[in-house]
């Protein structure tokens, strides 16, 4: 195991850490109140203002949005063909009926794994830690 | 709450030791993060996606011991160190401790 020892330098006060997130309060009134929470760690830097003008730059967004598009449709066509490959091979039924099933059963553990995080999202407020 | 690196509080008296105080967390972000993330990587500068992911375990793990240390009822935290290590890829582990005391 690796160990780094870090100075968090300066003492942090029990006003700011009893703040709930403003953001996660909105999300969640059950937490607003209830959760421990910091003023944000780290200060603006001077890049800042260039990732937020990237953020809004239409030919950035375009390009990551026409790049995830392209690369998930070839995944999911892929993934497709593969899945038809395999139908229409000439391996035995008993190896169809276990991928077969080992699939499913994979996307069946990725659902309930992606339906938690979902029902826990609201409620994590480190998400809006950016640094 | 106060959380100091030091021994001692400046200004202030240490009068009860309440003992070892500790947090952790293991947080990974989704694979879209870690798909541009290792984008990134080809270029080079600073992977946010993956300085986002540690600050969330920091933040995690500090709010875990403070929040011990309030439980046995402390008003500050001396000796406060964080640990790293991984424990599995494209994971941040930050384990976060000190001891806890009640100052005068």
């Amino acid at each position: 195991m690796s160990t780094t020892s870090s100075s968090a330098a300066r003492a942090r006060s029990s006003s700011a850490g009893s703040r709930p997130s403003p953001c996660c309060a909105a999300r969640c009134p059950r937490c607003a109140g209830s959760r421990s929470w910091r003023a944000p760690a780290a200060p603006p830097e001077i890049e800042d203002h260039e990732w937020a003008a990237l953020a809004r730059d239409p030919a950035q967004r375009g390009t990551l949005a026409a790049g995830w598009i392209l690369a998930v449709l070839g995944l999911c066509g892929l993934a497709g063909f593969g899945l038809y490959a395999l139908g229409a091979s000439a391996a035995p039924l008993v190896v169809k009926l276990f991928l077969g099933a080992f699939l499913l059963g994979g996307t069946a553990l990725f659902l309930a794994v992606l339906r938690a995080r979902l029902r826990i999202l609201p409620h994590d407020p480190y998400r809006d830690v950016q640094r | 709450m106060i959380l100091v690196t030091t021994e001692v509080v400046h200004g202030r008296t240490i009068t009860e030791t309440l003992g070892l105080v500790r947090g952790s967390a293991v947080r990974a972000q989704h694979v879209g993060r870690d798909v541009m993330a290792k984008l990134k990587n080809l270029v080079g500068g600073e992977l946010d996606e993956y300085t986002k992911l540690v600050a969330e375990a920091r933040e995690q793990a500090l709010d875990r011991m403070t929040a011990e240390a309030r439980a046995r009822g402390a008003n500050a935290v001396v000796g406060v160190r964080f640990t790293s290590s991984e424990v599995t890829d494209g994971a941040a582990e930050v384990l976060a401790y000190g001891t806890a005391v009640r100052l005068g």
